[in-house]
């Protein structure tokens, strides 16, 4: 998993709105709460527990209608701008958070990040809960609202040349051993 | 020391051909399915390793045919080479996938699948083809189904010295008599596990708001993964994905079903019904597991991350479960067990890994049947102790039929327990020399060599090359329970240096 | 011996496995309230 050394950044900018909405209350109820990363709720995550969040990232998979809620995941890694099957190289492993929140507002969501696709990137606000006994201790955000970003993207795969032709030289081998096989299995009586 | 001849070398080539052919035709079934999902640049991908792997391996046929019988010396070799040679070949379409850091990596995690240890290196594993997916957990299942085949034809008598004692008891006694006999009841068990435990997932998968084919598709590689003891999943929260009760109570009775002894399964299947709670094994396992829980929720009381009863249990059981079993599912992300379960849960959880499930399962570790062993070992010194010199004290266990304890089961028993030890060990000094935390470090070490594959954040891909190599052998070495590569080495050095 | 075994009783086997898994939660669950009563 990776750890950014910007990590505390969010935390840092988080303070110094803190304390300047201090000096106003009124901007201090205006104040959006602050951007979080994956990562920095993992590691963090007695701090953050109980507090609003925002939170941004690709959707991936699929949504999970349970009743009036859904569950969500959202990716907030390298592949969420692009995916490895949209020509991105590998940089790490993929790292993202679950989102619990009203199914009215996941339905916001149509594109679905996979093999297929570059899922919409959408932010949500809601509460941050380290083990939530509500949901058998998973930790998520509890969201309220959902916004849409950036719409995903379909992912068109077309086959490399190089492959193509990795494939035909393989075959007149592969060919080769198979006749060489029976050949010898034939002269040889068992 | 007998220098092996040409023939001999000639043997182990053949049979490691006919391998690498078997895996070129399991590599069919992630074809299959990629043209079903009209994944043409990955159809392409499959089929490149189906020719390179037939290539090799009728090439090797043919340059090597025999028709010489593997002996019990060659087997060893055989299977030490082959899922070497399986590694490399079963690699061909990870690298191709473009997901993979390195050919380091698509090893390490071809590895990672046949030895059912589940930790991954793959990159963008949430963008993954389906065809990739549909790889990952045929390779686990074949793999856990291997070295069951392998475990109860040969590997076993070598390791735990029970063959004798099968034999011993008579002519019609012997549980399997033949690795085909063997083979037929493991594919029979295995594959009702899987009808029963596929749809079971997929069920509660649909239930739980998946659209109905991801819902298959899902259900059906978790139960590869579970049922393997492997760990692998579709998607890189792992089982952490559902947020359900209902699946993970499923998930749970599949792993504690594969770790099981095929042996067990089989008593069951016959309607000897009281094996369950008179083999040796399950006795371990359960003894054992009791402990572990009981060291994991001290942990857990200690930091106090779960209050609540029903909760904490959900978490703790789940987890110990998956890492008794070696399984490897997890339903927190990897850094909680760090940060917010500490190192007593973690030390509990690698103690459970230490040891593992049962012999001739899918399971990894030590396993409950040498456990087992060592303490019968203890009981009966005790006993000598308070016992007249002229009184002759033996210990019985019970493994599908009642055995006397002999000293060559323990001599063997102690020999593999030493030798898991010490790689264990050994893992956990590779970690801290370079640079992680003493448990993270044993966390991580133990849970490749066991065949676990939870991971607490030390593996990811930026960790230094030698130590991605170190896990990869310690994962080969842990699954074949170092006789057959201890076996490759002495044919190395007989072929170099015997008469 | 395979065959006529192979028609023995396949689901009965998977719900005693079953059963058995849950014996050992209900233990861990025991163990579990027996842990945190004792550390209070």
């Amino acid at each position: 998993m990776y750890r950014s050394p910007m990590r505390h950044l969010p935390i840092a900018l988080f303070t110094i709105m803190a304390v300047l909405a201090l000096g106003d209350s009124s901007a201090l109820c205006a104040a959006a709460p602050p951007l979080v990363s994956s990562t920095e709720l993992v590691e963090e995550a007695d701090y953050w527990d109980g507090r609003e969040v925002t939170f941004e990232g690709e959707a991936i998979g699929d949504v999970m209608v349970r009743g009036s809620d859904a569950w969500l995941h959202l990716n907030d890694d390298a592949y969420a701008e692009l995916p490895i099957p949209a020509g991105a190289r590998p940089q790490g492993y993929n790292s993202g958070h679950a989102v619990f929140l009203p199914a009215a507002e996941a339905r916001k969501v149509t594109v679905f990040g996979s093999y297929r696709a570059r899922g919409d990137i959408v932010r949500v606000t809601g509460t941050f809960k380290a083990a939530d006994p509500e949901h058998g201790g998973d930790m998520h955000i509890a969201a309220t609202t959902l916004e849409l970003l950036e719409p995903g993207f379909p992912i068109e795969r077309t086959v490399p040349r190089w492959k193509l032709l990795l494939l035909a030289s393989l075959v007149p081998v592969a060919g080769a051993s198979y006749v060489a096989f029976r050949n010898r299995a034939s002269a040889l009586p068992r | 020391m007998i220098r092996p001849r040409r023939a001999d070398h000639a043997l182990v080539a053949a049979y490691t051909g006919r391998v690498i052919v078997g895996v070129g035709l399991l590599m069919c079934i992630p074809l299959v399915t990629a043209l079903l999902f009209a994944e043409w640049d990955v159809a392409v991908d499959f089929a490149v390793g189906i020719l390179a792997s037939s290539a090799i391996g009728l090439g090797l046929q043919t340059l090597f045919h025999t028709r010489h019988e593997l002996r019990r010396r060659h087997g060893l070799v055989v299977v030490s080479v082959a899922w070497l040679v399986a590694t490399a070949v079963g690699a061909i379409p990870f690298w191709l996938s473009g997901h993979m850091g390195s050919v380091i990596d698509a090893s390490f995690d071809v590895m990672s699948g046949l030895t059912t240890t589940g930790l991954y290196l793959i990159q963008d594993l949430d963008h993954v083809s389906n065809g990739l997916n549909m790889w990952r957990h045929v390779l686990t299942f074949a793999g856990g189904l291997g070295i069951v085949v392998i475990a109860l034809t040969f590997l076993f008598r070598g390791t735990v010295g029970a063959y004798q004692l099968y034999v011993g008891e008579g002519k019609d006694e012997r549980l399997f008599p033949n690795v085909v006999h063997t083979a037929r009841a493991i594919g029979s068990v295995s594959l009702t596990w899987l009808a029963v435990g596929t749809t079971v997932l997929a069920v509660i998968a649909f239930a739980l708001g998946q659209p109905p084919a991801r819902a298959v598709l899902h259900g059906l590689w978790l139960f590869m993964g579970g049922f393997s003891t492997g760990g692998f999943a579709p998607q890189s929260y792992n089982t952490f994905w559902y947020h359900s009760a209902a699946f993970e109570a499923a998930c749970v009775a599949i792993f504690v079903a594969g770790s099981l002894n095929f042996a067990l399964h089989w008593a069951l299947w016959r309607g000897e019904r009281a094996e369950i709670r008179r083999n040796i094994e399950v006795i371990s396992f359960a003894v054992t597991f009791s402990v572990f829980f009981a060291v994991v929720s001290a942990g857990l009381a200690q930091s106090g991350i779960y209050p609540d009863a029903a909760v904490f249990f959900r978490k703790a059981f789940y987890l110990l479960a998956s890492a008794h079993t070696t399984t490897g599912f997890g339903t927190i992300y990897s850094r909680t067990l760090v940060v917010q379960w500490g190192p007593v849960a973690m030390m509990g959880i690698i103690a459970a890994m230490v040891i593992g499930a049962s012999t001739c399962s899918t399971a990894g570790g030590i396993k409950g049947f040498r456990v087992g062993v060592i303490t019968k070992v203890f009981l009966e010194d005790i006993r000598r102790m308070v016992s007249p010199d002229s009184a002759i004290v033996t210990e019985r266990f019970h493994h599908i039929r009642d055995y006397v304890l002999q000293e060559e089961t323990v001599r063997s028993v102690l020999t593999i327990t030493i030798a898991y030890l010490t790689m264990y060990a050994l893992m956990t000094l590779i970690g801290v020399m370079n640079g992680y935390p003493m448990v993270e470090a044993a966390f991580e070490g133990v849970s490749a060599a066991s065949n676990t594959g939870l991971s607490c954040g030390v593996l990811t891909p930026a960790m230094p090359a030698s130590m991605r190599i170190a896990y990869t052998v310690a994962m080969w070495l842990g699954r074949v329970e170092f006789l057959s590569v201890f076996a490759l080495v002495g044919w190395g050095i007989a072929t170099v240096r015997g008469r | 011996m395979v065959e006529r075994a192979a028609i023995g009783r396949p689901i009965a086997a998977i719900g005693i496995e079953v059963a058995a898994v849950a014996a050992l939660a209900s233990v861990a669950f025991l163990v579990e309230l027996l842990v945190r009563w004792s550390l209070q």
